[in-house]
């Protein structure tokens, strides 16, 4: 998957959530900027990434998905490389 | 020993900070050594025979870790280990902290006969179980890069933490404790460190401790205590709290830069909050974030995802109806708030007031699920300073649990604040009201003004100004990170506050006379009463 790909499904899954169809995520973007992005989104999002993405997230690494680069450095780290 | 102290600050502190940097000289083994021993003499000095217990629990908490780690192979017998390890701390704690007052709740109940049992409670006892639990929980996950035995021993012991927290993460702090520079005398360190020490200091004695007698008065006697008495009470008492915390926040975050180590922010301004969530994230930063970490991000995933893989749904339509909500929202919330109240002492009244948060939170997000949103973008009649007044108010409120002796007596107080104990009338001076005439009889009559001496109307009008101006300080005044914001004073980007362009700290001859000034004054404070609301964790 591309960065630009994972941006896109990204952003799809946050509109989904924050049931704001206009919403733009750049990777510049975190948590502060958007103000629904609170502890109970935070459990939210990963599970929706987890279910979107066919990934595992441990506990611990949600205090670490506070901005889009983040999030897009876990998930690719946990996506199985890509078949050459 | 408390911060607060003449052999803390004059005896020990420059002891420690002179032998640090004579140590220095010697390199980082030598220096980290030497912040273990004095970590060491300083948690011993209460009652050295807890050292005993605070030396096995690290000892056994490191052995535990070490074989957790090397069960790395085998998930199943490692989540036991983990378990074995985490029940042994949790029960220590319990025996410590919470027996008593259980065995004192079934001798009431008639379930148990027997004698009356006294258990000392070892000094942050609370603060260095948590964290080495957490460090267990990370080993287990991980997520700890192994640094050996010595700089465990640091992490755990080092003492501006020891008392009081900030409760810390091994990830923010391990680096700094392997880092040679960590052990080199800076200048800009110990300047900027004793700066932040010097705010919290006067947090402490000049503004928590004058709030005491007030406090006590309502407090004391919540039967009796009138309207007054009692809005006046916990009116204090917030403040007390508030000041006594970040007072002390302040003090372990600056004494620790002393020693060129960088602590976590734990306190921001956490009356300026504009909902319950917000306060939780500003007040006692630190906990919220372990408990987060631990407790409520593990449980609220759980649920999620056995929802999610039940092919039930998970986003915000599901919260809104009540079976999501309760399983998503409340439960996690209701257990964390629970284990969040109870952490901070043994009684019913601090589960209540560990309750009533939750509950507080879970309309807070039942109110974010929920509230539409507003076509203009607006907020209405709910603007900033409406909301940070509600929530104020609802802090107010379980504050009043949170400081009285029994759920019992805080009924009382809160039946005091309503008017159920009367009015007290207005102070005035005998010498004004004999200038009112007709009106005086009136007005003594109705009960709404009492005559007072010269000297009495002034010691209330005085205590109640110091209460409206420390109000204003929480309101309208920069924090100490914000005063501070040019030198980093906490891990996390710190933003200037209000007033930045006079109210920032700089090493100059302006601030050193005020720091001068301001530490005088908290030192000769330390003479009066005090009481450390945190010494019982």
């Amino acid at each position: 998957m591309t960065h630009a790909e994972l941006l896109s499904k990204l952003t799809e899954i946050f509109r989904d959530i924050f049931e704001d169809p206009g919403l733009e995520l750049t990777p510049e973007t975190t948590a502060e900027m958007i103000p629904q992005w609170d502890s109970m989104s935070q459990v939210t999002l990963a599970v929706e990434i987890e279910q979107r993405f066919g990934i595992k997230l441990k506990a611990a690494e949600m205090e670490q998905m506070r901005s889009v680069t983040d999030l897009m450095g876990l998930i690719e780290s946990r996506l199985p490389a890509p078949a050459h | 020993m408390l911060f607060n102290s003449y052999v803390f600050l004059f005896g020990f502190l420059p002891l420690a900070l002179a032998g640090y940097y004579v140590m220095t000289a010697f390199g980082p083994r030598v220096s980290a050594l030497w912040l273990i021993l004095i970590s060491f003499v300083f948690y011993g000095w209460w009652n050295p025979q807890f050292l005993i217990l605070f030396a096995v629990s690290i000892i056994f908490n490191y052995t535990a870790s070490e074989g957790i780690a090397r069960l790395e192979a085998r998930p199943r017998a490692q989540t036991l280990a983990l378990c074995l390890a985490i029940a042994a701390n949790v029960g220590a704690l319990i025996y410590y902290k919470y027996l008593e007052a259980i065995i004192r709740c079934l001798t009431g109940l008639g379930l148990v006969h027997g004698p009356v049992v006294s258990i000392a409670l070892p000094l942050g006892i609370s603060f260095f179980t948590f964290t080495q639990i957490g460090y267990l929980i990370d080993k287990k996950d991980g997520l700890v890069k192994e640094r050996g035995l010595f700089h465990y021993i640091l992490f755990v012991s080092f003492f501006p933490h020891l008392i009081a927290g900030p409760i810390l993460h091994n990830r923010e702090m391990m680096p700094q404790l392997v880092q040679p520079k960590t052990y080199r005398f800076s200048a800009e360190n110990l300047a900027v460190g004793f700066a932040i020490f010097g705010f919290g200091l006067v947090k402490k004695t000049l503004f928590a401790d004058t709030m005491l007698d007030s406090v006590r008065a309502g407090f004391g006697h919540p039967g009796t205590a009138s309207f007054n008495t009692a809005w006046v009470a916990v009116l204090s008492y917030a403040l007390q709290i508030y000041f006594d915390f970040s007072g002390y926040s302040d003090m372990a975050i600056g004494l620790a830069r002393m020693f060129n180590i960088r602590f976590p922010m734990n306190f921001n301004s956490p009356y300026k909050a504009a909902s319950v969530i917000e306060l939780w994230q500003r007040w006692h930063m630190t906990l919220s974030r372990y408990l987060a970490l631990y407790v409520y991000n593990p449980l609220a995933l759980a649920v999620t995802r056995g929802r999610a893989s039940r092919n039930l749904a998970i986003g915000r339509f599901a919260q809104a109806t009540p079976g999501g909500f309760a399983s998503m929202v409340v439960l996690p919330t209701m257990i964390t708030m629970a284990i969040a109240g109870l952490w901070h002492g043994a009684g019913l009244q601090y589960l209540i007031f560990g309750l009533i948060h939750g509950v507080y939170l879970s309309i807070n997000h039942a109110i974010r699920i929920l509230r539409p949103r507003r076509a203009d973008g607006g907020e209405g009649w709910l603007t900033h300073p409406v909301k940070v007044f509600f929530t104020f108010a609802a802090t107010l409120l379980g504050l009043v649990f949170f400081r009285s002796s029994s759920v019992g007596a805080a009924l009382q107080l809160l039946g005091g604040m309503i008017g159920l104990h009367g009015f007290d009338g207005l102070m005035l001076p005998g010498a004004v009201l004999a200038h009112l005439g007709d009106l005086r009889v009136s007005l003594l009559h109705s009960g709404l003004v009492q005559p007072t001496s010269a000297v009495g109307f002034i010691n209330a009008a005085g205590g109640l100004s110091w209460i409206i101006l420390l109000y204003v300080i929480v309101w309208c005044f920069p924090n100490t990170q914000q005063i501070m914001y040019r030198f980093e004073p906490t891990l996390g980007r710190v933003q200037a506050g209000p007033f930045a362009a006079y109210l920032s700290w700089r090493p100059n001859l302006i601030w050193a006379a005020a720091a001068g000034a301001a530490l005088c004054l908290g030192v000769l404070a330390i003479g009066g009463t005090s009481e450390f609301l945190y010494f019982q964790f």
